[in-house]
């Protein structure tokens, strides 16, 4: 196993502008025996390096099956934006893959119900691509069924939009944006994400939820599950906090007792269930 | 008492020989006094401050020249290992980037390896936490490896407490359990040495001992049984975790964030805090516009969820008043840290209430704590 | 590449930090090698014209000129970054805004008529926008140099914002409030001086100034309780940064 303190190169194969601020790059190894030796799985996140600027938590949103790990990232500060002024065939130091992701195997028989909202749509299109590269469009069946819940601002913010139909060949997919603007043309739902979940029949005894996004969307998309009977012990949540080392030894991520980058930064919803509420934890 | 196979006894003017054996192959860090201060760093027999006494308080400290015959007369200051195992600040690796190129050196660890004289009880159980934080967890972290790795420790039995000290309560001293190469139990006019591991034996077998006796180990038993009993403070080990877990909006930790200065010094001197964050330090020189590129290095230093920026995102803080400050760091230290490691995060050794310039007591604070009827 | 340009001004102040600037030495030369250096009174007089990518900002605003000249100094910059303790907080001549100006002049000058001054001295930031605050007094070479490159990188510059005890604790300095007793402000001023005064076993006076939720009243209370009376108490905060350390106080109570 490489060591994972300190960051190794890796070149940039493309660049992709997604919506206004975010993009999508796609990354190689340099170091072909770490190449190799890399094997992530959806919902794990990489650091992404830019020396002398600093490091990021960014989740792959690629699937493990694809040639290039890919990244989708929003400028939020000094490295995102650091990164976004990046193109191809220059390099970044990455470390990875930390944390432990979605429940893959678990899902491959259930009824897979992906929730996202906003940018948490980038771990989940990981999902999406291994079912897209693991299942023929053909036998989209009764069951198990697979459904995509997204949310995003406007229809300007919908990150992948371009590769939503093809997510159709697999899924049952509900959009719904905050607002849409009168001049644009949006025959999709408006308004919060959680009234989509009025138009899903669940059957709470066989599905499985992975869910990203804001925290606050999370929370409210759980209450709606939990009224349609589906137990807390399938519902997978992916959590956001201040990371530095991502491997559990700078204490940034602390969320009550559990650390984000090495106990999730997928939960299962039961774990934390009890800390969900609770203020400036 | 039946003596156990490796006690020995040591003369206490031998101790020095201790430090012969060591001193070729190791770095020796112990306690020494600096600025009024019982401070480690690196010493020789006669820096160790016998018959030294300190006064420690909440937020209050001194030392005294006592009538005490023992060496190890004086208890903990407010350095453990963690200056030397995680060492406060510390370069990571070096860095040198262009438009398509960069290189990453990671930086040399120093050459001897440590020998730790004087490591109490308490500290070593933190240790036991470093070890599970640093080594056992998903990935280890090649810092605290590299010094961790050949580090050689003498411990010493308490025979007097410290003001602020709890660890009976907490079940992590007075006495020495595991965790040492050698172990030193300060007896009227010798040592009883023990080994607890095949290096600290080596080395007990090259000093001038004698055989212990039965009457030594129940000297032993007896010197550590009056610690316990003279410890001043207590904590109700068993039943925090649960009120710090049922209790998040108690109105007492508001009461704390009124007196609490959010300075951090807690955080610093308790040896299980082990909070860090890094940074890459650029300097006007090391950047250059032809060709494009720029140098550095990455620093790693001590943090504290004290500081404002610990749980700062894009977007806000995660924990953005006092009273959450506060309330992460008695949690940690009390409840997550037995869900997260498997052992207790407060080792009681008493640092944090004596260096904290407000007085603030965990003990005194946790008591406080009661479920709403 | 076009070499970003930058300013250095001064406002009421002891001209220290900008022999900061002088003081960077070696990379002085870098300085003048990355950036053009559009104004700087100190080097040149060259007039100030065209627009900055970054000021440097040192002193005080204590005069109706002042007041405005700031305001122009901020319209042709991008990154405006105060330097010190004057320009950060208002300086040691704030302590004029706690009493009247009329008697300050009446017992200095031998005609006071002439003098003419704005009733208190207060920072930059009370005037316009300011993206950077670099505290003490004077700044940190090493802290401007970071700051500068920081610039060039297009990061945000990493001012510490925790106490200068955590900086203490790192050094491994004997903490001089609890075990010599002396009113050290160290709790709650900014970290950033490299523990000058704590190493020399002098407490800390706070050229730093307060940081970011500083709970000033709670570590007077320490120090009264070993017996300092409530006047020795604000004497305490009264120096450099007596504007900012007054006003943290007054904004106490948010826990
Ligand atoms: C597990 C995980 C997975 C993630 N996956 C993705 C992903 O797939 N895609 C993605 O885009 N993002 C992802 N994120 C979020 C991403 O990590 C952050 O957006 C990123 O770290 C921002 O880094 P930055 O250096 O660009 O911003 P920073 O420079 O760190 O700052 C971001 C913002 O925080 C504020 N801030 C931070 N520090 C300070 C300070 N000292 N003073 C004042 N303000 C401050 C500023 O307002 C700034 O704009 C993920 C996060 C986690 C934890
Ligand atoms: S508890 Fe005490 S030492 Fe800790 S941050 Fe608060 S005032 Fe400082
Ligand atoms: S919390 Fe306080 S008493 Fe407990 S180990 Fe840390 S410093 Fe020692
Ligand atoms: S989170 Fe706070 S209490 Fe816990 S180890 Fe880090 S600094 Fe210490």
């Amino acid at each position: 196993m490489h060591d994972r303190s300190t960051p190794f190169e890796a070149t940039i194969k493309w660049t992709r502008k997604e919506t206004r601020d975010t993009f999508t790059c796609a990354i190689r190894i340099s170091n072909r025996d770490i190449q190799r030796g890399y094997r992530f799985v959806p919902g794990q996140f990489n650091m992404l390096y830019v020396p002398g600027i600093g490091e990021a938590p960014i989740s792959m949103s690629s699937s493990p099956l694809d040639r290039d790990i890919m990244h989708t990232v929003r400028i939020a500060g000094d490295v995102t934006t650091a990164l976004s002024l990046l193109g191809a065939g220059e390099v970044i130091g990455i470390r990875g893959p930390f944390g432990r992701g979605w429940p893959i195997e678990e899902a491959e028989d259930l009824d897979l119900l992906i929730v996202a909202g906003g940018l948490g749509i980038a771990p989940l299109r990981s999902v999406a691509r291994h079912f897209m590269k693991t299942h023929s469009p053909k036998k989209k069946t009764a069951h198990p069924r697979r459904m995509l819940l997204y949310g995003a601002k406007t229809p300007k913010d919908i990150v992948f939009r371009d590769e939503f139909p093809r997510f159709r060949d697999i899924f049952d997919v509900f959009l719904s944006v905050d607002r849409a603007d009168p001049e644009e043309y949006w025959r999709g739902e408006t308004g919060l994400v959680t009234q989509l979940f009025d138009r899903l029949s669940l059957d709470p005894v066989r599905t499985i939820v992975f869910m990203c996004g804001p925290e606050i969307m999370m929370q409210t998309s759980v209450r709606e599950l939990i009224l349609r009977e589906v137990p807390e012990e399938k519902i997978f949540v992916s959590m956001e906090r201040n990371m530095n080392c991502g491997m559990g030894i700078c204490g940034h991520c602390f969320f009550g007792p559990k650390f984000v980058c090495k106990d999730g930064p997928v939960f299962r919803f039961s774990e934390i269930s009890g800390l969900m509420g609770i203020k400036e934890l | 008492m039946s003596v156990p196979a490796t006690a020995r006894k040591l003369k206490k003017e031998d101790l020095s020989c201790v430090f012969d054996q060591l001193r070729a192959s190791h770095r020796v860090i112990g306690p020494k006094i600096e600025g009024g201060v019982i401070v480690l760093a690196d010493i020789d027999v006669h820096d160790i401050p016998a018959g030294f006494e300190d006064r420690q308080a909440a937020g209050s400290y001194s030392l005294i020249r006592s009538d005490r015959p023992e060496i190890f007369s004086f208890s903990a200051g407010p350095d453990s290992f963690k200056r030397f195992l995680h060492p406060p600040v510390s370069e990571m690796f070096t860095f040198r980037r262009s438009r398509t190129s960069m290189t990453i050196t990671p930086s040399g660890r120093e050459e001897k390896p440590l020998a730790f004289i004087g490591i109490r009880a308490c500290d070593l159980s933190a240790m036991k936490l470093y070890d599970r934080i640093f080594l056992e967890g998903p990935v280890k972290d090649n810092t605290y490896a590299s010094l961790r790795s050949n580090a050689f420790i003498i411990a010493v039995n308490c025979c007097r407490p410290g003001d602020n000290c709890f660890c009976s309560s907490m079940g992590t001293g007075p006495e020495v359990k595991d965790g040492y190469d050698i172990v030193l139990t300060e007896l009227r006019d010798s040592f009883l040495v023990e080994s607890g591991t095949v290096r600290g034996q080596d080395l007990l077998a090259r000093l001038a001992l004698e055989e212990a006796t039965g009457i030594d180990v129940d000297e032993k038993a007896e010197r550590t049984g009056a610690c316990i009993r003279a410890m001043k403070k207590s904590i109700r080990a068993e039943e925090l975790p649960g009120l710090i877990y049922r209790n998040p909006d108690h109105p007492h930790w508001a009461d704390i964030a009124e007196r609490d200065l959010e300075c951090g010094n807690c955080t610093q001197v308790c040896p299980t805090c082990f909070c860090n964050a890094t940074y890459d330090l650029v300097r006007l020189s090391q950047v250059s516009f032809k060709p494009p590129g720029l140098s550095g290095v990455r620093v790693r230093k001590w943090d504290s969820c004290f500081s404002r920026n610990f749980g700062r995102v894009h977007g806000g803080n995660f924990r953005p008043s006092r009273r959450a400050r506060y309330r992460q760091w008695m949690s940690h230290k009390l409840a997550y840290a037995i869900e997260q490691f498997g052992l207790p995060g407060c080792v009681g050794c008493g640092r944090c209430i004596t260096w904290c310039p407000a007085g603030i007591d965990i003990t005194v604070e946790a008591e406080a704590l009661k479920d709403a009827r | 590449m076009k070499r970003p340009r930058i300013g250095i001004f001064k406002f009421t102040s002891c001209d220290g930090c900008q022999l900061s600037v002088l003081n960077l030495e070696e990379e002085l030369l870098d300085l003048v090698g990355l950036f053009q250096v559009a104004f700087f009174r100190e080097a040149t007089d060259r007039p100030l014209r065209g627009h900055l990518d970054i000021a440097l900002v040192e002193g005080s605003i204590s005069t109706g000129w002042q007041r405005s000249h700031v305001v122009e100094v901020r319209e042709r910059t991008r990154y405006l970054v105060t330097i010190g303790a004057c320009a950060t907080s208002g300086g040691l001549q704030a302590l004029r805004n706690w009493t009247s100006i009329e008697d300050y002049k009446k017992s200095v000058y031998p005609s006071p008529g002439m003098i003419e001054t704005l009733p208190c001295s207060t920072p930059i930031s009370d005037h316009v926008y300011v993206d950077y605050e670099l505290w003490g007094c004077p700044v940190g070479s090493d802290e401007l140099s970071e700051t500068l490159a920081s610039f060039l990188l297009d990061k945000r510059p990493g001012i510490p914002g925790y106490s200068l005890c955590m900086e203490c604790k790192r050094k491994g300095t004997p903490c001089l409030l609890i075990a010599g007793s002396a009113p050290c402000l160290g709790p709650v001023t900014r970290a950033g001086c490299g523990v000058l005064c704590p190493s020399l076993e002098r407490p800390c006076y706070g050229c730093f100034g307060p940081r970011e939720g500083a709970n000033i009243d709670a570590l007077l209370n320490v120090f009264r309780k070993k017996g300092l009376s409530p006047h020795e108490c604000s004497l305490l905060l009264d120096k450099m940064n007596t504007y900012s350390y007054r006003k943290a106080r007054s904004r106490e109570g948010r826990l």
